[in-house]
């Protein structure tokens, strides 16, 4: 059975973001999960089968290596858990695992949990040591995640000619918005020329250009259309949902039809996504967006990407206020990765719980008035990878 | 004993870098230089020279090989993208005479029917080691062939008492001396024949103004320079000394004279050199023995693929076309070494040698390469850009690890 309008989003948890010296891996599932199955009014019991996303389990001493920790974390044995990874879009996958399970019909009640811990080790000894040290001896030698999305920024201001404020517009814009986000790691506004005076880490990007290094997890149960409309306290439809691939971690950034000026995993996701929504206009069609600004350039690109602003005019649709709160398509309306921050795993989860939110009127401070359809799009690896979600009001 | 043969063609290749003042004047390589890179910059500006050429034998000679148990010579000679089936590949160090067995070999296997022979002498000597004796670093490239415009003959050879067998004087051997050496018994030294100015290149010589010693280096770098030097500099003897000795005649044809050597690419040979990488102790990067046997020939060659249905190569190879996939059948493609820079950022978060600066080249074939710029040197969106092979930071201990980097072409090309 085709997933569209068929499996539901009915309960969503998010923990707190940030630098959590003080919690466990396994505290941060279950205190997602915990939420996301009182947020769905069941019992944990009702859940069939659970679907983790952890994208470094070698962050944290191997846990989340299997989703096995999910039955740590939630005395959930005997049933059935998966762990997936798909670079930065290893939340999302973890949502579209149980979703297309539940479409499939072999279970109605599902969840899906994303988590990572990257502060036990020290911001340099996390994603740093992955790309500098376990990556490819020689092919990727140089690589930093900064120094590959910097490539993008580079080309996209010299091709079309913006210059650094309208990446800085994007932290500005985010962390602002994160101030009605409890649960954001920053929530303290900041001005474009703290973004333009911050340490450079890759040229063009300083350090307010990207997203910090953060703790969290969060957890959505999705559910049958069928069994949403009889037990559901309030649910999302999920409308669209597609996963595209581009290339491997390490062939991205050689294939030559790569234009560095967005990413082709990006459009072909939200392609596949909007036929099966219906969406034929994203820019009028949606009312709300939460988009993977991992650094400032991958938001302006994301929205040419998934098709709400013509190419080369993301940057100035953003600068018009076009994706503030209150403009005509808000984007990252949560503070986004920006301000959030980004524990792997629980992103794209978090990006999900944040839509649904908003299409049954429940993002408080957040809120987009009238919200009824919104997209979730979740990255990963250079462009390797990308996902899209989109969400509608029953 | 005598063996002769010709040069068909020779070139220079200096580092860019210079330190030092006045007569302390030297040429230094870059963190991501060795003797082998220099090597590979010297063969390759003279194989580009000339017309495609298959080499018969490769020939190294060094005093500072990267790797003492060997296996330089053949890196170079995929680096150089030779073809290796049925190629003799040779080393020779131990001291400055290197570079005389290495010409010595040579004409002995021109004679024999393996012609022609690249010989490369290569040397990274910086300053500051030892009692104060000139050091620097460059490479040469020769092509030994029967015949050609510059014939030689060595004329003496010889083996110094043992205790005079220090590679680069104060007993300095950067080298293992269990080096191939191919010194002859001990003889009377020929006499001067006369007619040719003599250039001594020995431990504590004096090297070239501005340049330094070049170590192995040094014999052809000052025969072409007394060459070039003079209207009267047809012959020049050559002799080598440094724990052997060979005494060689070169007689060079009216009206030839040697190529210059490459001061730099980019146009500024007067630059202090690049700060030394910062100490790697707690680097620990990816370490593959097998890996790096299985994948060095694509690595060092810059082997991509290109997919019969597509207009341009990729690298890596992959087993399938990224656009037709499991529909085509991807061939081993030679990736071009030349380009346009599509974009580049200067990165300060990583943590070897950074900031680091790495860019995107739309090559000359199509293909793309992704990599780091050479160090020392920058590039801009649009410059043009060549591919040369520089030295990749590995985990102390471990071997050295040769990739391709970028570095801005300017006019008159390496």
């Amino acid at each position: 059975m085709p997933l569209s309008r068929e499996v539901a989003v009915v309960g969503t948890g998010v923990t707190r973001f940030g630098v959590l010296y003080d919690r466990s891996y396994l505290s941060l599932v279950h205190e997602a999960v915990t939420e996301a199955v009182r947020d769905a009014a069941i019992g944990q019991d009702r859940i069939e089968a659970a679907w983790l996303g952890t994208a470094e389990p070698l962050l944290g001493a191997l846990v989340g290596d299997s989703a096995a920790a999910v039955t740590e974390a939630l005395g959930f044995a005997p049933r059935p858990v998966t762990r997936v990874s798909n670079f930065c879009a290893t939340g999302m996958e973890a949502v579209r695992g149980a979703a297309l399970a539940v479409a499939a019909g072999e279970y109605e009640v599902c969840l899906a949990v994303g988590a990572e811990k990257m502060r036990d080790v020290p911001p340099r000894g996390s994603l740093v040591a992955k790309t500098v040290e376990q990556s490819h001896p020689v092919v990727a030698k140089g690589r930093t995640a900064p120094g590959q999305f910097a490539l993008v920024a580079s080309r996209y201001l010299h091709h079309h000619g913006y210059g650094r404020e309208v990446l800085a517009e994007v932290a500005v814009k985010n962390h602002g918005n994160a101030a009605n986000n409890p649960k954001a790691h920053f929530r303290k506004p900041i001005t474009a020329a703290d973004v333009l005076g911050a340490p450079t880490v890759a040229e063009p990007l300083g350090l307010l250009d990207c997203t910090p290094t953060t703790d969290g997890a969060a957890a959505v149960v999705v559910a049958s259309r069928r069994w949403a409309e009889r037990h559901a306290r309030r649910y999302a439809l999920i409308e669209g949902m597609a996963l595209a691939g581009y290339a491997g971690y390490y062939q991205a950034l050689f294939r030559n039809d790569n234009d560095f000026l967005g990413f082709d995993a990006t459009r072909s996701a939200a392609r596949s996504a909007y036929q099966q929504a219906g969406i034929t206009d994203p820019r009028h069609q949606l009312d709300v967006v939460e988009c993977h600004d991992c650094f400032t350039i991958t938001e302006i690109v994301n929205t040419e990407d998934l098709g709400i602003f013509p190419r080369g005019r993301g940057a100035a649709a953003l600068m018009a206020g076009a994706t503030r709160a209150g403009g005509e398509i808000p984007v990252n309306l949560s503070g986004g990765l920006q301000a959030c921050g980004h524990p792997v795993g629980a992103s794209g989860v978090r990006m999900v719980a944040e839509i649904t939110d908003q299409v049954t009127g429940e993002a408080g401070a957040r809120q987009v008035p009238g919200a009824r359809r919104g997209l979730a799009h979740n990255l990963g690896g250079p462009g390797a990878v990308a996902a899209v979600t989109i969400l509608g009001a029953p | 004993m005598t063996l002769s043969a010709a040069v068909l063609d020779a070139a220079v290749a200096l580092p860019p870098w210079r330190e030092g003042r006045g007569a302390r004047r030297i040429a230094v390589h870059a963190p991501d230089e060795d003797s082998l890179t220099l090597a590979w910059q010297a063969g390759r500006t003279l194989l580009d020279r000339g017309p495609e050429t298959r080499i018969a034998a490769l020939s190294l000679a060094t005093t500072t090989a990267p790797v003492t148990d060997g296996g330089n010579a053949s890196v170079l000679a995929e680096a150089l993208r030779l073809n290796t089936t049925d190629l003799l590949v040779q080393e020779y160090g131990g001291g400055l005479f290197a570079s005389g067995a290495a010409l010595a070999g040579a004409a002995a296997l021109v004679r024999a029917g393996v012609a022609p022979v690249l010989v490369v002498l290569s040397d990274t000597r910086p300053a500051g080691r030892g009692t104060g004796a000139l050091r620097g670093s460059g490479a040469a490239a020769l092509l030994v062939t029967a015949e050609g415009p510059v014939d030689f003959r060595i004329t003496g050879a010889e083996a110094d008492r043992a205790d005079g067998a220090h590679a680069l004087g104060n007993g300095l051997v950067e080298a293992d001396p269990g080096f191939t050496r191919w010194l002859a018994a001990r003889g009377a030294r020929t006499p001067d024949e006369g007619g040719a100015r003599t250039v001594g290149v020995t431990t504590g010589s004096r090297g070239l103004p501005g340049i330094g010693h070049l170590g192995c280096a040094a014999a052809w770098a000052e025969t072409a320079a007394a060459v070039a030097g003079g209207p009267d500099g047809r012959a020049v003897r050559l002799e080598l000394g440094g724990g052997g000795r060979y005494t060689i005649r070169f007689d060079f044809a009216p009206g030839w004279r040697p190529h210059p050597g490459s001061g730099g690419p980019d146009g500024r040979p007067d630059a202090p050199p690049p700060p030394p990488t910062p100490d790697t102790a707690d680097f620990t990067p990816y370490t593959s023995a097998p890996q790096a046997w299985r994948d060095s020939r694509e690595e060092l060659r810059l082997i991509g693929a290109r997919c019969p249905r597509c207009e341009a190569p990729q690298y890596p190879a992959a087993p399938a076309c990224p656009v037709h996939g499991l529909g085509a059948e991807p061939v081993p493609h030679e990736m071009a070494l030349t380009g346009r820079v599509l974009t580049r950022t200067r990165d300060h978060v990583f943590p070897v040698g950074g900031p680091l600066t790495t860019a995107v080249v739309e090559l000359a074939d199509g293909g793309r390469f992704y990599g780091q710029v050479a160090a020392g040197h920058d590039v801009a969106i649009g410059d043009a850009v060549e591919l040369v092979l520089r030295r990749i930071a590995t985990a102390q201990g471990t071997a050295p690890r040769y990739f391709w980097k970028i570095l801005p072409t300017t006019e008159g090309g390496r």
